[in-house]
């Protein structure tokens, strides 16, 4: 066992870059995992690659999964609690995401791709954190997203919700 | 080999993946009626690839924002949904056929627990309860209308010129929007039984002194 765990495998970027890493490491993606399984002995001397992800976001994520790699596995069942509780994020896992939008929604997709559920909810958590408490207006601002309703379809809107009296 | 697919995912899919991630939100039919008058394109399951890189938070794939749905309480749940015409179209709805504006009320059917506050938070009667949708709605709703806490339970029009000038009073039940609570932020009980119809729980109107 201890052998496996230091056996260190090749991941390859859709950039080209080759990312070495240990392989209990990489584990933490289930879809590498997997693969590792599916591949046995061959996926040893091959390299891997990991064609959605660059290599920027792909060393990213490879250091949440050495920081993580001792972590025991989730439950399949367990967060269903914590799913509600978003801030609930560990002080190095606000540190390691306290990066530009560009690269949280990365990481967040790399996470979905590879498949690290754990990653994928720190993720999402911080983007909650970001929209909790307020307005509609004041979320479009952080995220920089263009208001495209139409005046008649916000009426439309209020009108279905009954937000707001008939005129 | 389960690998997860980005692209595939239809709207009905990614609807029904977070129905199964979250016991808050539970898509079905009826969510379809919600959206009937609603139908908005392109087909929200590929959607998303519309967007740049200049936005990222749409440039992922619907089954990313119904994740980060679960995570939400309604009334931010609801906030987000109406950021814009793609969101609006994907997001699971809270109430099958609308969103009450007092979403957040111990007594409504969907209370938020205060975990942390926001500026909209005003300490109410229920202390560590959140505030309410509508406080969060107010950009939303066109500025001559305001929110009647009283019997309307939505936003209204004040009273015509003529009857008051002082915009104070609810045009459709008459109670005054600043009634909704009284000094210390108690509720007010507006629908109090009896002929004098006591709106303010003032001292000197409890039996105790």
């Amino acid at each position: 066992m201890a052998a496996s765990e230091s056996t260190r495998i090749t991941l390859v970027s859709n950039d080209g870059a080759e990312v070495h890493v240990e392989r209990n490491v990489a584990e933490r993606s289930m879809l590498i995992k997997n693969m590792m399984e599916d591949l046995g002995e061959a996926a040893m001397t091959q390299s891997v690659p990991i064609p959605n992800v660059n290599e920027s976001v792909l060393k990213k994520v490879i250091e949440w999964c050495e920081h993580h790699k001792n972590d025991p596995p989730a439950a399949a069942d367990d967060d269903s609690d914590s799913r509600k509780k978003t801030t609930d994020i560990e002080e190095w896992d606000q540190k390691f995401m306290q990066v530009d939008q560009e690269m949280l929604f990365e990481i967040i997709l790399a996470s979905n791709y590879l498949d690290i559920k754990p990653l994928l909810d720190v993720g999402c958590k911080t983007v909650a954190n970001m929209i909790k408490g307020k307005s509609p207006e004041e979320i479009r601002k952080t995220f920089n997203i263009t208001n495209d309703f139409t005046p008649e379809e916000e009426e439309q809107i209020r009108r279905e919700n009954e937000w707001a009296e008939d005129r | 080999m389960a690998v997860p697919t980005l692209l595939a995912q239809s709207k009905d899919t990614a609807m029904r993946a977070a129905g199964d991630a979250a016991s808050i939100y539970t898509p079905d039919e009826s969510c379809k009626r919600f959206f009937a008058t609603y139908d908005t394109s392109p087909a929200p399951g590929d959607a998303w690839r519309q967007f740049t890189k200049t936005v990222p938070f749409l440039g992922v794939p619907p089954e990313i924002h119904l994740k980060i749905f679960t995570f939400l309480n309604p009334i931010d749940a609801v906030c987000l949904s109406l950021v814009n015409k793609y969101i609006y179209t994907i997001s699971p709805p809270i109430d099958p056929y609308s969103h009450p504006l007092t979403i957040g009320e111990p007594s409504s059917d969907f209370p938020v627990e205060q975990i942390q506050g926001c500026k909209h938070c005003v300490p109410v009667r229920f202390f560590p309860h959140h505030c309410e949708l509508h406080y969060h709605l107010r950009g939303f709703i066109p500025k001559e209308l305001n929110f009647c806490g009283a019997l309307c339970q939505k936003y209204t029009r004040c009273e015509q010129a003529g009857y008051s000038d002082s915009h104070e009073y609810c045009g459709t039940c008459g109670v005054s929007y600043w009634r909704r609570y009284e000094r210390g932020r108690r509720h007010l009980e507006v629908r109090r039984p009896g002929q004098k119809q006591l709106r303010l729980c003032k001292w000197y109107n409890n039996p105790k002194f």
